[in-house]
């Protein structure tokens, strides 16, 4: 429940004399919104938030409970989704990134999908049978971000804040999609 | 992990495995339309804007916070990606 953790958030913020404004966007949830009704609600409202609001890139976090679709948006950006039309350029991608718990590979084939089946809210039937009725058979580099590479991913991403809970179903894609990006950014900050 | 949570998360599996995928979005939207209202009865400051719908446009957004620096050059946002389902009717006052 991210409502009051953002009012929260906000609070603490102005303690420091840093005024923020948080806007949600409440994308459609499946199965009333199959895949990529998501990405073009998300890419709609970050347009309108350049466009009609003239905020200035370097100063959008985006985040979301949906980890996905701020992945998705970051790859939209840097590749254009073949059904959503609208382009955004890459100098106006979003200064930073929040990734919250993402669901990162919808194979759910990791270890943690067993070692914290007691543990978690959500269960691997009910991961599954939500991943078919959001996507149907698609599997690509938006819907299932792990297929994509960690190059490729270091090029897309802002710098990111993941969050991820020790006893999560996701926790064990979660943690080597961080350790592989981490190690690609060390490797090319070396050659650099 | 406390006993409270570990309840908790058992529940929330019951009920995610014995409802419909449909059942289980209205769920999530009402749970968070309950606590929409208990943060408009809660409102930090009558000079911020709380909870401000976003009309005529492709999306459905809220500002859950508008700041009076929005207006202003180098206005900071955070954008929130929150899914809900539309046939539940999320009212803000």
């Amino acid at each position: 429940m991210f409502f009051p953790v953002m009012l929260d958030l906000y609070k603490k913020l102005q303690e420091i004399f840093c005024p923020i404004s948080i806007f949600f966007l409440e994308y459609t949830l499946a199965p009333e919104g199959k895949y990529p009704t998501q990405l073009r609600e998300a890419v709609h409202a970050y347009q309108y938030l350049l466009q009609d609001l003239n905020i200035d890139p370097a100063n959008i976090i985006v985040g979301g409970d949906s980890g996905n679709l701020t992945l998705q948006l970051f790859r939209h950006i840097n590749t254009p989704h073949l059904q959503i039309p609208i382009v955004i350029p890459e100098s106006a991608k979003p200064s930073k990134c929040i990734l919250s718990s993402p669901w990162l590979c919808m194979d759910h084939n990791s270890p943690s999908y067993i070692s914290n089946a007691t543990y978690d809210l959500m269960t691997v039937t009910n991961l599954s049978r939500s991943a078919s009725r959001w996507k149907g058979n698609v599997s690509d580099n938006f819907t299932d971000p792990l297929k994509a590479s960690y190059e490729e991913w270091s090029n897309i991403l802002s710098p990111t804040l993941v969050v991820s809970g020790r006893l999560e179903l996701f926790k064990d894609d979660i943690q080597e999609f961080c350790e592989n990006l981490k190690k690609v950014c060390s490797r090319r900050r070396g050659n650099d | 992990m406390s006993l409270e949570q570990y309840i908790f998360a058992a529940v929330n599996r019951f009920l995610f495995i014995h409802l419909t995928e449909e059942q289980v979005v209205v769920l999530h939207t009402a749970v968070n339309k309950k606590t929409v209202r208990n943060i408009l009865e809660t409102q930090l400051s009558s000079d911020i804007t709380y909870l401000e719908p976003i009309t005529g446009q492709s999306f459905k957004g809220i500002w859950l916070v508008k700041d009076n620096t929005l207006s202003l050059p180098g206005a900071k946002v955070l954008v929130w990606f929150h899914g809900t389902a539309t046939q539940v009717q999320l009212t803000y006052s």
